[in-house]
């Protein structure tokens, strides 16, 4: 073996370790939306820390913003030289797994019907008789999907999806002209709602429509109001 | 002998290829699996063709422009392809070959649908790209039957250090990152329960869980230390590594063999998320690593123990790390 080799190889190594070991530091990107930040979610986990610091929420906030955009920045500029290695070898090193439960989760419903007739439930999350596609639908990379899809700034990205979605479930009806596309939002049981067997209320949010057009062809999604859900029919 | 020929003679050690072999087959059947269900579902389109062509979103093509772009046809084709490149590379054939066209092609599909995937993307690929330059294929490989019993087993030992460090990295910065009140000492400890409730992640409604809420929050508090007690994991290699030096944490690390401690808490942690959650491959992505977390000849005293192997297959300095 040439002698350089285990010299060039330990500097590769080394180099690849500092490298993946910098990725792998906490970072706030991907969190920094402050329209997600006025999720009823990150507003729990901000009151809660709030609290901690003895500050008042809103104030907690805005310091926390700036901290963040600082922060942020800084990563940034350390992570630039090492970016181009990442790239060529595919070693990011993004670790963001539950770093926060949802305490505000949303649960997709499919719904189709053929012309005025009523809506019937072709897929609920966690449904054991509306399972349309329900393989597809729960493999991980769907459900990947479905999870941002309840957040409000991937709303162009969940109107692109129900499309989709939508273009499928006609595709599988023959007989359906329409498709709605929401999802129920409501704050999960506590564990004494949970026991007591009740559930916080929800409400129907982020509404989308696929129409078939006259030529057979599913059109694109388009946003329909979000109907109010009926007294006592929390989810 | 300083520090830097200390670190060029510990990445030029060699050792029986057995852990890294067990961890290539483990990594490739897994990719195969995973990519094989996306096809028999029709779920590759959906994921990774661009919406014109009947996929969720508008996607870059990359290199895939060149051969006429996210068509539903050419992702069909990646995707049975990469398949096909995971079934030969746990089965050692080609496997060099198998493992680069693997790592190409999963690497290329992960990274076209930025929404539809997860940690396992990252973590599979960090593997297949360490598992790719490593000797892997050096045993238990269709490659090494068909060279016969002349052939040299041995591989550096440094890919199996590397993927050592990235499972304890992984699992510190994830710990790193769970900022929640409802995860962090102190709190409420309740971010097991919520995120056990998520109808995106869950197995099954888990409302029932309610009567043992109290163990959910020990499960909190138990996932938040063992996570960022990673670096022990590394501590107790070294321990290991050094056993002969002196020192009461060295011999305490030892005796305790902390290092089986932390794996098997490991391991009852990705059960228990199996049990409950659907995450897909980031279970068995993870526990792919635990493979190399043992030296070779723990392998081969494993398979001596079962009837499996008549003689260590060892041919090298013996080394516990």
């Amino acid at each position: 073996m040439r002698r350089w080799w285990p010299h060039a190889r330990a500097v590769i190594v080394a180099f690849h370790l500092v490298a993946i070991t910098l990725s792998a530091v906490p970072s706030p990107e991907g969190g920094l939306n402050r329209a997600n930040w006025k999720d009823p979610t990150v507003q729990v986990e901000l009151a809660a820390w709030a609290g901690r610091f003895g500050m008042a929420p809103a104030a907690f906030e805005e310091q926390l913003w700036s901290v963040a955009k600082a922060y942020g920045g800084m990563y940034s500029d350390v992570l630039a030289p090492i970016r181009p290695y990442e790239a060529l070898a595919g070693s990011e090193q993004s670790w963001k797994m539950f770093v926060a439960p949802h305490r505000f989760p949303t649960r997709l419903e499919i719904a189709g019907r053929a012309g005025e007739g009523p809506w019937e439930v072709l897929f609920e999350e966690s449904s054991a008789t509306a399972t349309w596609r329900r393989e597809t639908l729960r493999l991980e990379r769907l459900r990947s999907a479905i999870f941002r899809w309840g957040w409000p700034n991937y709303s162009s990205s969940w109107t692109r999806g129900c499309t989709s979605l939508g273009a499928l479930a006609l595709d599988d009806h023959p007989t359906l002209t329409e498709i709605r596309c929401r999802f129920y939002k409501a704050k999960s049981p506590s564990p004494d709602e949970a026991r007591s067997g009740t559930l916080p209320p929800g409400k129907w949010w982020g509404t989308r429509v696929v129409k078939r057009g006259a030529d057979g062809v599913a059109q694109p999604a388009v946003k329909a109001a979000d109907e109010p859900v009926a007294a006592g029919a929390a989810k | 002998m300083n520090l830097w020929r200390r670190w060029v003679a510990l990445l030029d050690h060699r050792e029986p290829a057995t852990a890294l072999a067990l961890c290539r087959i483990a990594v490739g059947l897994i990719v195969a699996l995973h990519l094989g269900r996306m096809l028999l579902l029709d779920a590759d389109r959906l994921v990774w063709a661009d919406a014109s062509f009947g996929g969720l979103r508008t996607l870059e093509p990359g290199w895939l422009a060149h051969l006429g772009g996210l068509t539903a046809q050419n992702i069909r084709a990646l995707t049975a392809l990469t398949t096909f490149a995971g079934l030969t590379f746990a089965f050692g054939l080609y496997t060099r070959l198998s493992g680069i066209v693997l790592w190409l092609g999963f690497r290329t599909l992960a990274d076209l649908n930025g929404h539809s995937g997860g940690a396992y993307d990252e973590l599979l690929k960090n593997e297949l790209l360490l598992l790719v330059v490593s000797g892997c294929g050096a045993t238990l490989s269709l490659d090494a039957w068909r060279s016969g019993v002349t052939h040299d087993n041995t591989a550096p030992a440094w890919p199996r250090y590397v993927l050592v460090f990235q499972l304890a990295l992984m699992y510190w910065s994830t710990g790193m990152q769970k900022v929640s009140d409802g995860w962090v000492p102190g709190g409420s400890a309740d971010a097991l329960w919520y995120i056990l409730q998520q109808p995106t992640w869950q197995r099954m409604p888990m409302t029932w869980v309610a009567p043992a809420y109290p163990l959910t929050q020990v499960a909190t508090l138990g996932t938040w230390l063992f996570e960022q007690g990673a670096p022990i994991l590394l501590l107790a290699f070294w321990f290991r590594r050094t056993r002969t030096r002196p020192g009461r944490l060295r011999a305490l690390f030892n005796r305790l063999d902390v290092r089986a401690l932390y794996l098997f808490t490991g391991i009852a942690m990705h059960v228990g998320i199996e049990a409950t959650m659907e995450v897909g491959a980031f279970s068995a992505a993870s526990l792919a690593l635990y493979l190399c977390c043992f030296h070779p000849d723990e392998w081969a005293a494993l398979g001596r123990r079962l009837g499996l192997v008549r003689v260590s297959a060892a041919a090298t300095e013996r080394r516990p790390a």
